[in-house]
Parts: C-alpha cells; structure tokens; sequence
C-alpha cells in the first residue's frame, strides 16, 4: 500500500502540474498583453522594433489614394512604421478561370510582419515585444505569443492601364471584412539562427461569415466589372479603420497559362482578362467574337489524332502556324526589335464531342509564337513546318452512366493565335479519342538490337557444344585468385571478401555474390577463414545462403558459421571504417574487393596494401577503375567481373555466353564506325540525303 | 604486393627517401592542406568556357523565375560540392530566383537546411514559402522523378515542415518539374545528375545545370550540350564560378573601377569556400607532383645500378 | 525442390516484366512498382542486419573478447541513435516534429557526430591519393610513362598553377593551355577509354541478367550441382 501511494503522489503532482499550463499561459498572456498596451513605454519600443519590409508601405489615412504614387523614400518608410500595422498582404492577380474573358480573379493571403528580422540581432530582450508580440526566451529559443482582436478589412483599389503601360488613378472597388475575432498565435524562433520553426511564419486570417475562399488561407474576390480587353492594375490595403497600409507588390500575374506574357517590370502586376472558354453556343459566340476577334490571320490546318505510342490519355494536336506568325523563320534580336511580332501565343482549346456537337472550349494550355527548337529540328528538312501540342489531360476509355456502353471520348481542337488579349480563330479540328498502343514503336530500333544480342547470348549459350574448346582470353586477376587463396591458407590469415556497398538490385552485387560462391567452395576445401562483412542486410542474407550451400558442397558444413558473413552498417563511409578495422586487427592475406564501389576504393585499396595483403579488385563503376588499378596487384574490368562466374565454372554453357557478348560488341563497333563515317560525310557535303540519312541513324535510339 | 619498409636498413638519406614511409607522405599533405585554410592566401582563378556557359544559364534567368534544386549529396562529400550549392543558392537569391529544394539522398534535406541557413543570414528577406521551400527527401531514387515529372503532390502531398503544398504561395502555379525553368542538381553518386538528366529534365523539356565531384564528371560529358546545360565538375570549377559571381557583384557595386573591383573579389574570396579550399587543393598537388618526382628519380636510379651491376 | 524452384519463378516472372515494360506502355508503370517492392523487402532485412549487429558485439561484450571496449561503444551509439530518433528527444515539435528538426537531440547527432565522423573518413583519400601516386606513378615502361605524364597535366590543369606555368598563351586570353590540355585529355582519350568500358559493362550486364532471368545462373541461390 505504501508502495503504491508512493508512486502515485508524484505522478498527480506531475498530472497537476501538465494541467495548470493552458491556465497558466493564458494568464500569463492575458497579463502581458494588457501590460503592453497600457504601457506607453513599452508600446513605443513595439513600435520602433518594427521591421521594414518590401511588401509593407504604411501611409497617413487619406480620403483618396493618389493616382500612381511613387514608391516609398526609406525616411518616409521610417516615419510612418510606427503606424504598426502588423500585418501585409501576399497579392495574386490572374485572370478569372473558366469565362469567356470577363473577370479578374484576386487572391491575397495575409502574412504577419516578418518577425525573422530578428536574425542577426543579438540584442533582443529575454523578455520584451517585437512589434506587438510579447516574447520570452526559452531554453530552445525565443517564442513570441499575441492575440488580436483588431476589426481588419482588406480594400480592393484598381486602376485601368493607358496605352502607355501606366496606371491611372486607383479607385476602390470593394473592402472585405478579414480577422475579427480573437485569434492567438504562437510561434518559435531558434535561438542561433533566429529562424522561425514554428509553425511557420505565416498568418492566417479569415473571413468572418460564411465567405469561405476555396482554401481557408486564401481569400478572394471575383473583379467582374471588367472584360473590355484592356489591363488593370490592382494594389491592396489592410486597414483597421485608423491606420492603413498598402501592398506594393504582388506575385507573378497569371494571364491564362502563358506565364512569359507577364510584363515583369511591372511592380503592380497588370492583368487582363483572358479567355479560357469559347462559348459553342452561336449567339454567345458571336458576342464573343465582336468583342475579342483579333485582325491577324488565324492557325490553319488544325488536325488531331491519338499520340502514338503511348499508354493512352494523350492526343496529337497539329497545325500550321498563322500567316501573320513572323517568327516561323529565325529572325535576329535588331529585326524582332524593330518588327514585334502580332502573334504572341497560340491558345489551345477542348471541347469534348458526343453524339456530333461540341460543348464550350476549355482552355488547356498554350504554345510561344514561332518554332521551338525541337519542332525546328525535328522538321529540318521539311518545307512547310507545323507546330504541335500534346494533350495529356483526354481521357480514358469510360463507361457511359446511363446506357453502360464503353466508350473512348471524343474531342475536338480549336487553336487560337493570340496577341495576349485578343485572338484569331482556326477552324476546329475533327475530333479524337486517345488510345493505348500495345507497343512502343519509338523504341522499335532499340527493340531490334536488343532481340539479336539476347539472341546470341542465348544462342551461344544453347548451342555450344560440350567438349569443344572456346578460347577465352586469360583474365590474369581470376588466374590469381587460386594462388592468393592458397597464399592466405599457407600464412594462416583469413580471406576478406567484400561484395560492393549497393544492395542485390545491383547486378555487381550479384556478380559478387555469384563469385564468392565460387571462391566459398575452395576456401572451404582449404580450410581457411573467410569473412564477407557486407553493407546491406539483403546482400548479407543472400551471402549467407550463398557460402553455406558451398562449404555444403565442399562437403565441409562443419566449418561454416553465420558469423562469415556479417552487417556492419549501410553508411558508405562508417562500412569503409569497419572494413578498415577488420582489415588491420585481422590482416588477412587476401582481399578480394568485387562489386560496386564508389570514393571508399581507395580507401580500402590502400589500406590493404599498407598489411600487405595480395589484392584482388572487380568493379563496373568506371570512375572508380582508376583507384583499383592504382593500388591494387590485379584488377577486374568492368565485364570481366561479369565474366568471371562463367569463367571460374569453366562450364562450356556459361563461357558461351562471353561469346554472345562478343556479339554485342560487333554491332556497336560498326554502329560507331558507321556513325563516323555518316557524320563526317554529312557535315562535309551539302547532300540534303546524306544530312537526312544521318538524321535518321542519330534519332534511331532518341526515344530511350 | 605491399612495399613496406621493415626489413630494408636505412642507410643514407638516398635509402630514407626511396622507402620513404608513407607517414611522412601523410604529414606533407597534411600540412599542405591545414596551413593554406589556415592562412587564406587568394590564387587567381580563370574561368573555363563550360563555368562560364554554366554562369551564363543560371545568370540569364530573369526574376520571378521558377528553379529546382536537388541536393543529393551527404556530409562526405560536402568539401567538394558545398561551394557549388553555396554559389548556386546564393546567385539564386541575388536574382530573385524562387527555389524549389528536393532531395533523392536521405541526407541531401539536411545539406538544404544548412545551406539556407548560413545564405539567409546574407539575405534576411527572403521568405519561406514566398521565395523559397524546401520539400524535403523521398527515397526511390529516379522512381521520385518519374513521378515529380507530372505531379508534385503526388510524391510531395507536404512539404517537410508537414505544410500541405496547397497552403504554400510559392507551389500555387506549380504542378511539376515541367512548370520549372531550369534545374540544378548537386551530385556525388546514385541517384544523381545522369538520373536527373535521363529521367527529369529531358522528358520535361527543362534546362539542366549540375554539379558533381571531379570524379564523375568524365561520365557526365557525353550529355553536354544537348541534353545537360552546364556543369561544375568538382572543387575548381566550383571556385571559378565563385569568381565568376563575384565578379558580377563587385562590378554591380563598383562599375568600372578596377581597384575597387579587385579589392571587392578579395573581399568576397574569403566568404567563397571553394576559393579558400582551392589554394589547399593547388598546394597539395604541388606536394603530390614532387613526391612523384622523387619516386621517380629514385627509381631511375636504382635501375641505372641495377644495369650496371 | 521448390526451395530453388520458386525463387527461380518469381526472378524469371519479375525480369520478363521489367524487361517488357520497357517496350509495351501498358504495362509501363509496373516496372516501377516492383522496384519500390524491392525497397519495401530491403527495409524488413534492416532488422535481420541490425539483429546480427547486435549480436555480434553482444557476443564480444560477453565474452570479454579482444577490443570488446568498441563492441560497447558500436552498441551504445547503435541504441542511442536508434532511442533518440525514435522518440524524437529534444525536438521542439515532439513526436509530430520532423526527426531533424533545429534543436534536437537527432539533429545534435548528425550535426557533431556523424558530419565530422564521414567528412574524416573521405579525408583520408587525400592522403591515400598521395600515397597511391607516389607508389604507381612509375615510368616502367612507355605507357606508364604516357601515364605519368598525363597525371602531370591533369595535376598542374585542374589548379591556377597550369594558367601560370603556360607562357605561352597570355594568362587572360584562352588558348592551348595546360588547363584546355587537361580538359582535352579528359574529355577525348579518358572520355573514349570510359565509354568503351561501358559499353562492355552493358553487354556484361545484358548477359548475366539474362543467364539469372532464364535460370541459367543459379549459384546465387546455393549449389548449382543437383
């Protein structure tokens, strides 16, 4: 009994404790907030500490917002940051989605004032404010705590652009209520780098009311007083009814989906409405028409079809760029300059048809004016030049809700020359389903070759006689592995085996794997002490399996333990130390390194040749050869460590497979020669045969 | 078979330096690498056409613009290829670059963070989410990119602070790689650069800058310039773009003035890390050559009296 | 017999798909899939690695074997880590924190041990360059010579002292200098002796997957004698 309350006092003492936090913090904020307002002092130095920032101007209160005022002087920026406003706001303007060119989308999210000013500046207080949060200064860092019950409103100002690019005078347009109710922040700072953790630095304030952004952080409102094709400006203010502060800049504009339409000089980020929908019913499309047809001719021969060799949901779409379009031909920075180009963009629109008509167009994306450099190259000998556009977004074969037929959809392409506002329409194309292929015919070639190597390899393998003699050059490095086993056995030192740092996915590891059974079975003939330490645990399960079944073959299962084969870590360079460490405690006399290997070969290398130890190395990481050649006394390279299983077996079968390899080789010595020979011929001479025979030979294998 | 010296007696400086041990190898290079890093001399650095083209295609960007950074590398190879990330990130700030952090090595997240942490005390204005974010490590390798090439939120649903990426302003017109005007990808191994190029930025038709140890470069060649826009292979071309940058900040601030230009580089040259290793890199090969000098005059020597006797 | 005959199934259905995949769209993304299988497999097999870690140096500890003081401080640091990451020590978020948060005990780990500890040991390969030149950069014969020189040139290029020592191109103009020589030995011969080594390492490669995919190479999964 005793022993029980003894245990349980502290631990209500403790559950006591946890419970008086909350009651304890919002004491403890309650008071400080009162003290900080009621002070004079105090709020002055709030003041004084606030940061400035490039998205913050605080003006006096005035009736009219000035037309196109300039940007803040830093003393004017000084004088009036004791305004305080705490608060600014992150702006986005694009043009309104899904309409037919009629409004203008504005997104803000308001941010706190930027608190990691505090960076660099050891003389923040352990207790004090920064600019209106109270902070204290914990054992991880400082933490900064508020609570807000200012009435905010966001105001909407907007200004028309002249044919000059500047704004005209700002006129309110809407003020939305933000905040509002009482709302607590916390958040943390570390104590060395001042950085907020957490939560992050960002503010949320939201609508009051049932006016609900579609994320909770964004807010927004929809300009539809707007749509007569010219730009606007917009700037916003959050304001608490004394004090106002206006943004000075917004994020990147989005005008459709053609971000290098934005004019980036533009620090208030004009925006026009663009079209992302073309009516298909007639008399919306003539509205349409009379309002946003551009002068300039329209793309022509618009074709679509299912892009082929794909898994389906893609469609083709082609078709010749607009006669006005003047930078189908490569023109010079002075001429691009002194002859704008009319045609900017070319948008590209669905609509998907059933039963024959069409519903509105959607706007899916767009494509610059002129040939990119793949449509110039990939048409290079062409007269007539198209551009085209892939639609991954079509959709897939789906079945009809009401009759429960399957069906592909069908749909169809209008693409638009664009100036940035106003378009020129092509006539639509037929429509189009996507489909999938069942076989990837831009591989083809890559297919071809690969069928007759695996063929040979195959073949030879099958087909080559036992008995007959096969002449396989002398691979010096496995000729010595027989002698460096017998060498450690005659000295009484253990034999290192170490199979690479990848894991069995790497066909190195399992070369390895496959040569250390080899190697298992005559160490265990000997009698001699292996140890494999290993990087990975898969590769340690496999070796283990691996060495047994041979010491089982060799017909010594009493000499096998699983502490041959051993994990030390996955770590590159803590496995190199271990490794190290074997190496000089139990020097063995033979280290044999197969596999892949990355910066820790030559650490291993010399360190096995500084206990003089006989080495043998095998890797396929050409970058590492080096090191191996350098510092150890035979070398593995590259297919000879895949050689050296079948090379070892001495079985006609496998050492057929060498020979198949042989193959392979044959192809690639005349395919580089060939290559050669087209290049040079194709360069030197103005053949347009020669030039397209090696553009044929070069793309034969681009689509791997 | 191993060279060592145990049973040779040691009987004149000729002996001494042809079984030189190799600790006193060892020392040499110690000291040539401590003593340059201790002392900061500045060596003059000129830049290769393939630094420059690399500088030309960060330095073209105009502000605003949209930059994928991996980071694929850890703690071993940080010497090498932190200057690069330093210099990238920084040139990246300087220009109003907005930048997207990944990283396909468990440890690459952390080199991130200590990048951005020691660049942000440079640029105390640049804001999470607003014009940077850092959307952490995934494993799978190139299985990551194939997947970040149609859609981010499908591997990145948050990003490592455990924000959804639909409450990050800066991923709000970003759906993937292919939204991105250029990548720059930091590599010291697999998955690296080659994965980058095969699997991410070819098949989007994004520009592709990297940089990866001196090592690995070679392989990286055959991609330049098609399909790999630039490159910094390991530690000096690390430094030359450090030159490079350096030279466009101090002709920003200094316009024509050549002393006020040479004067503001050497300022800047003991902030560069690539430049301060270089000197220990350039002393250290010195050392390197000489010892090969010597094992080579020592064994010309030893086969003239070999013939002879 | 279907302890060798089901490992043999599944390697042979698995390479046949991977391979396909390749070619046929529809089956496009199943490559991928079974690759991130593989990274699911590989993470049970951490336990069984961790496992004969433990054991190992439990053993050695027990035992009071030669060096069983290291053995202690493997299993100290392999707990700790483990404890500390696990539980997210120190982090200012807790347990919802990012396991390398500023300011936790992780975090302190990675910062002051294992950062120092890998830095050190890629170290050494500037001594071990050192030392391995010394020893292998030996004119024996006529190409060991080309080699010697080669490593001369990549040694005195890749640093300002190449621009410096070629006086025959002004040190601010380009030109063939010892630097562009060094980048011309790396990019011509060095570059074509790579690729040539890796076009042999791919038909390596295409051989031995095909031998383990059709069965033919079977001592991976222990003797191949029946």
């Amino acid at each position: 009994m005793k022993q029980n309350v003894a245990r349980a006092v502290p631990l209500l003492a403790l559950g006591l404790l946890l419970l008086s936090f909350p009651a304890q913090a919002h004491g403890l904020n309650a008071a400080w907030h009162a003290l900080v307002s009621q002070n004079p002092e105090m709020k002055a130095a709030a003041m004084e500490q606030t940061p400035e920032t490039e998205l913050l101007s605080i003006f006096p209160v005035v009736d009219e917002p000035e037309a196109a005022p300039a940007l803040p002087s830093p003393q004017e920026l000084a004088s009036v940051s004791a305004a305080g406003i705490p608060l600014f706001p992150v702006v986005e303007i694009a043009d309104n989605p899904g309409d037919a060119g009629k409004a203008v989308l504005i997104r803000w999210m308001l941010f706190e004032t930027s608190p990691v000013k505090l960076r660099g500046k050891e003389s923040v207080p352990d207790t004090g404010t920064f600019n209106g949060w109270a902070l204290t200064k914990g054992e991880d860092g400082y933490k900064a705590q508020r609570e807000d019950r200012t009435q905010w409103s966001v105001k909407i100002l907007r200004a028309q652009l002249g044919v000059d690019g500047l704004p005209g005078p700002f006129v309110e347009i809407e003020e939305v209520l933000v905040g509002g109710a009482v709302h607590k922040e916390e958040i943390r700072f570390n104590k060395d780098t001042k950085n907020v953790f957490w939560p992050d630095r960002n503010l949320r304030y939201n609508t009051p009311g049932e006016r609900m952004a579609r994320n909770r952080f964004w807010q927004e409102h929809v300009d539809a007083d707007v749509g007569d094709g010219a730009s606007y400006a917009y700037r916003l203010a959050v304001t608490d009814g004394e004090r106002i502060a206006y943004c000075y800049r917004s994020m990147p504009i989005q005008t459709g989906l053609n971000r290098y339409e934005y004019k980036r000089s533009y620090k208030f980020g004009p925006a026009s409405p663009a079209v992302n929908l073309i009516p298909a019913d007639p008399s919306a499309m003539s509205d349409f028409k009379s309002r946003l047809m551009a002068s300039f001719a329209p793309p022509t021969e618009i074709t679509a079809r299912d892009n082929p060799s794909d898994s389906g949901g893609a469609i083709l779409i082609e078709w010749l760029p607009s006669a006005d379009d003047l930078d189908v031909e490569i023109r010079s920075a002075e001429q691009k300059r002194t002859h704008p180009n009319p045609v900017t963009s070319y948008r590209i629109f669905r609509a998907e048809t059933r039963n024959g008509s069409a519903g509105d167009y959607i706007l899916i994306g767009s494509k610059s004016a002129g040939l990119d450099k793949n449509e110039r190259e990939a048409q290079r000998f062409e007269t007539i030049k198209k551009k085209n556009y892939i639609d991954d977004g079509a959709g897939r074969m789906r079945r009809d809700p009401e009759t429960g037929e399957k069906y592909v959809p069908q749909y169809s392409y209008l693409v638009t020359a664009s100036d940035g506002v106003l378009l020129s329409l092509g006539q639509p194309s037929t429509p189009a389903g996507a489909r999938t292929q069942w076989f990837d015919f831009d591989k083809l070639y890559f297919f071809i070759v690969a069928f007759i190597i695996s063929a040979a390899i195959i073949w030879f393998i099958q087909h080559i006689k036992a008995g007959k003699k096969l002449f396989i050059r002398k691979i010096a490095g496995l000729e010595a592995v027989d002698e460096a086993i017998g060498r450690a056995t005659e000295m009484g030192r253990p034999i290192l085996f170490i199979p690479g740092i990848m894991d069995m996915n790497d066909v190195q590891t399992v070369s390895a794997v496959i040569i250390l059974g080899r190697i298992a079975k005559t160490i265990a003939e000997y009698d001699t002490k292996l140890m494999v330490p290993t990087s990975k645990s898969l590769v340690m399960t496999t070796g283990r399996e691996t060495v047994k079944e041979a010491y089982l073959a060799a017909g010594r299962p009493d000499a096998y333990n699983d502490d041959i084969v051993t994990y030390l870590t996955d770590e590159q360079f803590g496995y190199v130390a271990g490794v190290n460490g074997i190496m000089v405690r139990e020097k063995p006399a033979t280290c044999l390194f197969l596999g892949a290997f990355f910066a820790e070969s030559l650490i291993l290398a010399e360190t096995g040749n500084s206990i003089g130890a006989i080495q043998i190395a095998g890797t396929a990481m050409p970058s590492q050869l080096p090191f191996f050649i350098a510092a150890c006394d035979y070398t593995l390279i590259g297919e000879e460590l895949f050689a050296a299983s079948a090379y070892l077996s001495n079985d006609p079968h496998q050492l057929g497979s060498l020979k198949g390899q042989d193959v392979g080789k044959l192809i690639a010595i005349i395919a580089i020669l060939s290559g050669a020979v087209l290049a040079t011929v194709a360069q030197l001479s103005s053949s347009v045969t020669m030039q397209k025979i090696f553009a044929f030979f070069e793309n034969m294998f681009s689509a791997i | 078979m191993a060279d060592t010296p145990e049973t040779t007696k040691k009987t004149g400086w000729y002996q001494k330096v042809r079984d030189i041990d190799r600790r006193i190898i060892f020392l040499f290079i110690a000291l040539a690498v401590i003593i340059p890093l201790l002392l900061q001399p500045s060596f003059p650095e000129f830049p290769a056409q393939l630094v420059k083209d690399t500088f030309a295609e960060m330095d073209k960007l105009p502000e605003g613009s949209k930059i994928l950074m991996a980071f694929d590398y850890d703690p071993a190879s940080e010497p090498e290829l932190q200057p690069m990330a330093t210099v990238w990130t920084r040139h990246a700030f300087e220009n109003k670059l907005k930048i997207y952090i990944v990283a396909l090595w468990p440890l690459g997240q952390n080199m991130a963070e200590d990048t951005l942490n020691e660049l942000l005390k440079e640029y105390p204005d640049r804001k999470y989410g607003v014009d940077y974010v850092n959307l952490g490590f995934k494993s799978g390798g190139q299985g990551v990119i194939n997947v970040i090439l149609t859609d981010f939120a499908k591997m990145y649903p948050t990003d490592v602070y455990n924000k959804p990426l639909s409450q990050i302003p800066i991923m709000k017109d970003v759906k993937s790689i292919k939204d991105m005007d250029l990548i720059i990808n930091i590599s010291a191994g697999f998955p690296g650069l080659k994965e980058w190029v095969q699997f991410g930025a070819d098949p989007a038709g994004v520009r592709i800058i990297g940089g990866s140890t001196a090592v690995q470069a070679p392989l990286l060649y055959p991609y330049i310039p098609n399909q790999l826009h630039g490159l910094l292979g390991g530690l000096k071309a690390a430094a030359e773009y450090e030159e490079l940058a350096d030279r466009k900040l101090c002709g920003m601030k200094c316009g024509q003035d050549a002393e006020c230009i040479d004067s503001c580089i050497k300022e800047y040259a003991k902030r560069d890390k690539g430049k301060v290793r270089m000197g220990a890199q350039a002393i250290a090969h010195m050392v390197i050559m000489a010892f090969i000098i010597i094992g080579n005059i020592t064994f010309f020597i030893d086969r003239r009296r070999e013939r002879k006797g | 017999m279907l302890r060798r005959t089901l490992p043999l199934l599944i390697t042979f259905a698995v390479g046949f798909v991977l391979v396909i995949s390749k070619f046929i769209p529809k089956v496009e993304t199943l490559g991928e899939d079974f690759s991130i299988y593989f990274d699911i497999i590989a993470v049970f097999a951490f336990i069984l690695g961790g496992g004969n870690l433990v054991k190992i140096h439990g053993n050695k500890i027990y035992r009071r074997s030669e060096g069983w003081g290291y053995s202690l401080v493997c299993i100290i640091g392999f707990f700790a880590t483990l404890t500390i990451g696990l539980f997210k020590f120190g982090n200012p978020l807790g347990w919802t924190g990012n396991v390398v948060a500023e300011g936790s005990a992780f975090k302190g780990i990675y910062d002051f041990i294992f950062k120092p500890l890998g830095a050190t040991m890629f170290a050494l390969l500037a001594f071990y360059v050192a030392s391995a030149s010394y020893r292998a950069f030996r004119a024996k014969n006529a190409e060991a010579t080309v080699l010697l020189i080669a490593a001369f040139v990549i040694l005195l290029g890749r640093t300002f002292i190449g621009k410096m020592v070629s006086f025959w191109v002004p040190i601010d103009q380009a030109g063939p200098d010892i630097p562009s020589f060094a980048e011309w030995i790396m990019n011509v011969p060095n570059l074509a002796g790579q690729r040539a080594i890796m076009i042999g390492i791919a038909l390596g490669i295409v051989s031995t997957s095909l031998k383990l995919i059709l069965g033919i190479e079977r001592s991976y999964l222990g003797a191949d004698t029946e």
